[in-house]
């Protein structure tokens, strides 16, 4: 082979570990979707306590079991209901979003409090924090 | 205490691959410079290889959590960047690895730093005010080093620095900062004049004035590329912060009016209008770079002539503003798409980074410090293939340039900090 073969053999190869380059951060970027597609999928791992449930048909302690995005609020289509006058038609929503829990407001009258202070954006949940749909107040806690 | 060390494999493995491409094309630039494989003077691609792996094992330590694809992706255009600029001018490529490693030293503080992204937000008017006065004193103090008739660099004992670059992750903090905590009022109360619903004005203030920065830009520094760029990330933002399609399509109206008036008010614009609709009737004189530009692009054709085989030095500026052609000419278009790919990887990354991110703040920071480098890559690529009238601003981390460089490396260190943030966040 002579130096040239050689160069022109180099140059492709140059070009060529540049695409190969992009092909692996394609594969790793396809890997890292299916992980989180597989962990939305799975049950969300966290219930509702009631802690206080106000007019609503729920008791003090009951779990309400989580979908993985819950719709939370007074009217018939919403995920869990919560039937008291100070909480909205829709209320707020809370997801699972493959790595933790988040909670948006979904413009109620009264407010969403989380750990007392009041929720605007997306924010996310933890285990063990208070939330408060108007004067109904749940707990996010393990199954 | 003990300390917590993570081992980020998946990047460490990629900076090794990247590190080897660097070195495998600086090897074949000596083997064509001598037509034998020297390993002569792999000392400079070899320190920043280096460089590479030891920010990863550092971030290992400071931001185990961080993203893992940001970092390969960076080194392996600045890598290219290194080496294309070695092959135009070696003392420039030995230079540009200086100021990527002061860079890399800057992403290092900055992800050990124990202070959050958030806690800029409490000094965004200092931000702005740093911004201000550093075009202020350019235009007034700069010094023009390469003779185009404009001031653009401040410069003390040798060492030149361009402000327009480090004002660009300054603004956009600022943006986001504003836009995050003016979000409801820009969204909520509306004006109505006639059928037209119009933002609220009174907090328009920005944008009136970042307008109006942008056309002192074009106007005092002929410089039309920083121009369209900042007005590009304010609107980008705010539509990004806002999802009301009216600011763009305002902002960008206001933009046209400007420029229609000062095509007809200063010659210069008129100039470069002139100039990209016929660059060959104007081959000897101001359009001699871009028509240069494109005979290089053209020799180049597909597959390039070769990593150091081609006559890009035929270009003015090559380094710099034009290192495209340069790529263009030895890598062709087939190399030119792959390093473009990357950017689009790079700059993808970044937005979803910023749609996961739960805080106001640190999304619009993500999304307007990827705005820059989409918008600067549009700006030059479009000037240098005459799409638009040219105007030189960097090819993001491909071009020569020490301000740049710097920038481009706080832009990456910022979007590590907020992603590794976001994560700490979510479990």
């Amino acid at each position: 082979m002579s130096v040239d073969d050689a160069l022109l053999v180099g140059r492709i190869a140059f070009v060529a570990a540049l695409y190969a380059f992009l092909l692996v951060l394609g594969l790793l970027l396809r890997r890292e979707l299916r992980t989180r597609a597989s962990l939305l999928d799975e049950r969300a791992p966290c219930d509702l306590l009631v802690v206080d449930p106000h007019d609503t048909a729920f008791e003090a302690g009951e779990r309400i079991p989580l979908l993985s995005q819950s719709t939370i609020g007074r009217g018939g289509d919403s995920d869990i209901v919560l039937d008291d006058s100070f909480v909205s038609a829709e209320h707020a929503r809370l997801g699972w979003n493959g790595r933790g829990w988040v909670l948006v407001d979904l413009g109620s009258t009264n407010g969403t409090l989380l750990n007392g202070k009041q929720v605007k954006r997306a924010t996310s949940v933890k285990p063990g924090d208070t939330i408060e749909f108007g004067r109904v107040k749940t707990k996010l806690v393990p199954v | 205490m003990r300390i917590r060390y993570t081992f980020r494999t998946a990047e460490f493995v990629l900076l090794i691959l990247a590190g080897a491409i660097v070195i495998g094309g600086f090897c074949l630039l000596s083997a064509v410079d001598h037509r034998h494989i020297v390993t002569g003077d792999l000392r400079y691609p070899a320190l920043y290889v280096g460089s590479t792996l030891l920010l990863s094992l550092w971030m290992g330590r400071f931001a185990p959590r961080s993203d893992q694809l940001i970092l390969p992706t960076v080194s392996l255009l600045a890598g290219v960047g290194v080496l294309v600029i070695s092959r135009l001018d070696p003392s420039l490529g030995h230079k540009q690895v200086v100021w990527i490693l002061l860079g890399e030293t800057g992403v290092a503080i900055l992800l050990a730093l124990p202070r959050s992204v958030g806690a800029l937000r409490l000094y965004k008017y200092t931000w702005a005010f740093i911004g201000l006065v550093l075009i202020i004193a350019t235009i007034f103090l700069g010094t023009d080093i390469n003779g185009s008739g404009y001031r653009r660099w401040i410069g003390y004992h040798g060492i030149f620095f361009q402000p327009v670059e480090l004002l660009k992750p300054l603004i956009a903090i600022f943006f986001a900062a504003y836009l995050d905590e003016k979000h409801e009022l820009l969204t909520g109360a509306r004006l109505r004049i006639g059928r037209l619903r119009l933002p609220p004005f009174q907090y328009l203030g920005p944008l009136v004035l970042i307008w109006s920065l942008s056309l002192l830009l074009l106007v005092k520094q002929n410089d039309l590329g920083s121009a369209l760029l900042f007005l590009g990330i304010f609107l980008a933002m705010l539509y990004i912060g806002t999802a009301r399609a009216v600011y763009p399509l305002t902002g960008l109206g206001m933009f046209a009016a400007g420029v229609f008036a000062s095509f007809h008010l200063f010659p210069h614009v008129r100039l470069r209008t002139e100039v990209w609709l016929d660059p060959w009737a104007h081959s000897t004189g101001s359009g001699f770079q871009l028509v240069q530009g494109l005979i290089a692009l053209g020799a180049g054709g597909i597959g390039g002539q070769g990593l150091g085989q081609g006559q890009p030095l035929n270009v003015p500026v090559v380094t710099t503003d034009f290192i495209l052609a340069a790529i263009g000419e030895e890598l062709g278009l087939a190399g030119i798409a792959a390093l473009l790919g990357l950017l689009l990887f790079l700059i993808f990354r970044g937005m979803a980074i910023a749609v996961e991110d739960p805080d106001g703040f640190r999304k619009l920071l993500a999304a307007g410090l990827m705005a820059i480098l989409g918008i600067q890559t549009i700006v030059i690529v479009g000037g240098t293939t005459r799409l638009m009238p040219l105007t030189g601003v960097p090819l993001p981390f491909l071009s020569y340039g020490g301000s740049s460089a710097l920038a481009n490396y706080l832009i990456a260190g910022l979007l590590l900090k907020i992603s590794s943030e976001r994560a700490q966040v979510q479990t």
